[in-house]
């Protein structure tokens, strides 16, 4: 059955790009210029490893990527915790937090290049922008949705504030914080592109917006679908995580 | 009467202080009550009466408003070793074992740290699970999670079990067998033990003594105690003494 499901989406998917083909390549129904078809796609993609310009472009996002998202992991999850197990954490720390969250953040990228530059930096600090809220929320549900009765168990055999915490809380948390961190991997991906936007002449976002200027809209695409790719093969490699640090968690719900 | 009793509440009152309403309720009011060393306790009485209350003080996770719990002559503050309490809805926790569980029931207690893992194996034989050793307690029925509850709460060797309705979330058929299995391993181990139930037939078939609640505020009815010759008799007169409270209770919730 879990085979079948899989075959139906490789179909789906193979399905979609014969369709759009024809309907480009075949029937013409589209400047292939606006709407490229998925070959000319593929031939774009291949052009772009060839000259070496994909390879270093991804190079510069994927530390980005990397250094925004595992601050964002680093930061989030105590942060959820601390909002999750602590009342006066909550109450104190809670506004703020949800303001922070409520801002549309993708709006502070010019601002961020004007205070830190066209460097690194403010890449990073918005990947971690987008990273941080899905997982520290998740991970703040987690905390909270601990079964009472399991903390009442807990102190009845001698367990105290901290023992609780570390024996029961975090164990029962540890399936929303993994797939609080699978959205991050999502979040942080939109990052790459948004932080790339303004300012800085490196990076997969930055390549993006520069070949649609162009009017290379078959390596904008392609370049597109790679991100798509990538997070979904991270996502994945979250999913498996969690299936292995958490085999009692509902199986079969991802 | 040469022994004190192993369990003595005095004028114990409970008041909740309800949040969303900003009431405060009388769940539990003067109750007093003994148990003696060994006895079996059961505790019968209408939904909502504040048997559940009462148990959790007993346990240590609740404080009282007003009066006084002594176990083993010492006051009550918080949970101990003394005590070991089994949950209607078994708590397990549902990313350990089943030894890994019932380990849990020890862990925190240092002074058991040396033979921990014998005393495990032994709980365990003890309430039939062995060969479940490495299940997790998605992959037992109902009536196998509470054989692990039980075994847990006997690890550590407590002196005293508090049973908050133990076999009230097993099917009828297990809960017969799991009744009679109860039993035995109370006998076999010579605990103390205050149960929880809503069935007259369970109250009468394990207790020694029967406290009946009434709600209303909650507090005892009456005590009475079992005979191997009164058990038919007790069933009716429990029946008629508990009919009204419990249609009293049914309302109450369907309003
Ligand atoms: N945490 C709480 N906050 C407010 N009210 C509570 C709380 N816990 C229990 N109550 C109320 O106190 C009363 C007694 O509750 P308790 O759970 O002790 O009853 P019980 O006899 O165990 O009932 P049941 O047989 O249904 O388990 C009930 O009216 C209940 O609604
Ligand atoms: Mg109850």
């Amino acid at each position: 059955m879990r085979d079948l499901k899989r075959w139906a989406v490789a179909l789906e998917v193979a399905a979609l790009f014969a369709l759009w083909e024809l309907a480009i390549s075949g029937l013409k129904l589209a400047n292939p210029s606006f709407v490229p078809p998925p070959s000319a796609i593929w031939t774009a993609f291949t052009g772009m490893l060839a000259d070496g310009s994909l390879p270093e472009h991804a190079w510069f996002s994927t530390q980005n990527a990397v250094a925004g998202f595992l601050l964002a992991v680093v930061v989030g999850v105590p942060c959820g915790l601390a909002l999750g197990s602590s009342r006066l954490v909550s109450d104190v720390a809670g506004p703020p937090f949800w303001t922070a969250y409520a801002m549309p953040r993708i709006a502070f990228q010019p601002l961020l290049v004007l205070w830190l530059g066209f460097g690194a930096a403010p890449k990073i600090l918005i990947i971690f922008l987008m990273a941080v809220f899905p997982i520290a929320i998740n991970t703040m549900d987690g905390i909270r949705g601990v079964d009472p009765s399991l903390v009442r168990a807990a102190r009845v055999y001698g367990a105290g504030r901290i023992q609780v915490f570390l024996k029961v809380q975090l164990w029962a948390a540890l399936p929303l914080i993994l797939t609080g961190i699978r959205m991050g991997v999502a979040r942080a991906m939109v990052g790459i592109v948004v932080g790339e936007f303004i300012g800085g002449s490196q990076g997969l976002g930055y390549l993006i917006f520069r070949r649609s200027a162009d009017f290379d809209l078959a390596s904008a695409l392609a370049l597109t679908l790679l991100l798509v790719v990538i997070a979904n093969v991270l996502m994945a490699l979250v999913s498996l995580a969690r299936r292995i640090a958490a085999p009692w968690y509902a199986e079969g719900v991802s | 009467m040469a022994t004190d009793p192993i369990i003595q509440i005095r004028d114990l009152s409970v008041r909740y202080h309800v949040a969303r309403t900003g009431n405060r309720l009388i769940a539990v009011q003067d109750v007093d009550l003994d148990v003696m060393e060994g006895e079996f306790l059961t505790v019968l009485g209408p939904s909502g009466c504040g048997k559940t209350t009462v148990l959790n003080c007993v346990a240590g996770l609740l404080t009282p408003t007003t009066g006084t719990i002594l176990a083993g002559g010492r006051p009550v503050t918080a949970p101990g070793p003394d005590r070991a309490v089994v949950f209607q809805d078994y708590a397990l926790l549902p990313w350990r074992t089943v030894a890994d569980n019932v380990r849990f029931g020890l862990e925190m207690q240092p002074r058991l740290k040396e033979g921990a893992a014998d005393r495990i194996a032994e709980a365990i034989r003890l309430v039939g699970l062995s060969g479940f050793e490495n299940s997790y307690p998605r992959e037992l029925s109902g009536g196998m999670q509470q054989r692990a509850g039980l075994a847990r709460s006997l690890v550590a060797d407590p002196r005293i079990l508090l049973m908050d309705e133990p076999l009230g979330a097993v099917d009828a058929l297990t809960r017969e067998v799991m009744r009679a299995e109860l039993k035995r391993i109370i006998d076999a181990t010579g605990k103390t033990v205050v149960f929880i139930t809503h069935s007259i037939d369970e109250a009468v078939q394990l207790g020694d003594r029967i406290a009946v609640f009434s709600s209303h505020p909650g507090t005892i009815k009456e005590i009475v105690s079992v005979t191997p010759g009164n058990r038919d008799g007790l069933r009716d007169q429990l029946w008629k003494s508990l009919e009204s409270d419990a249609v009293a209770a049914a309302r109450g919730a369907a309003e």
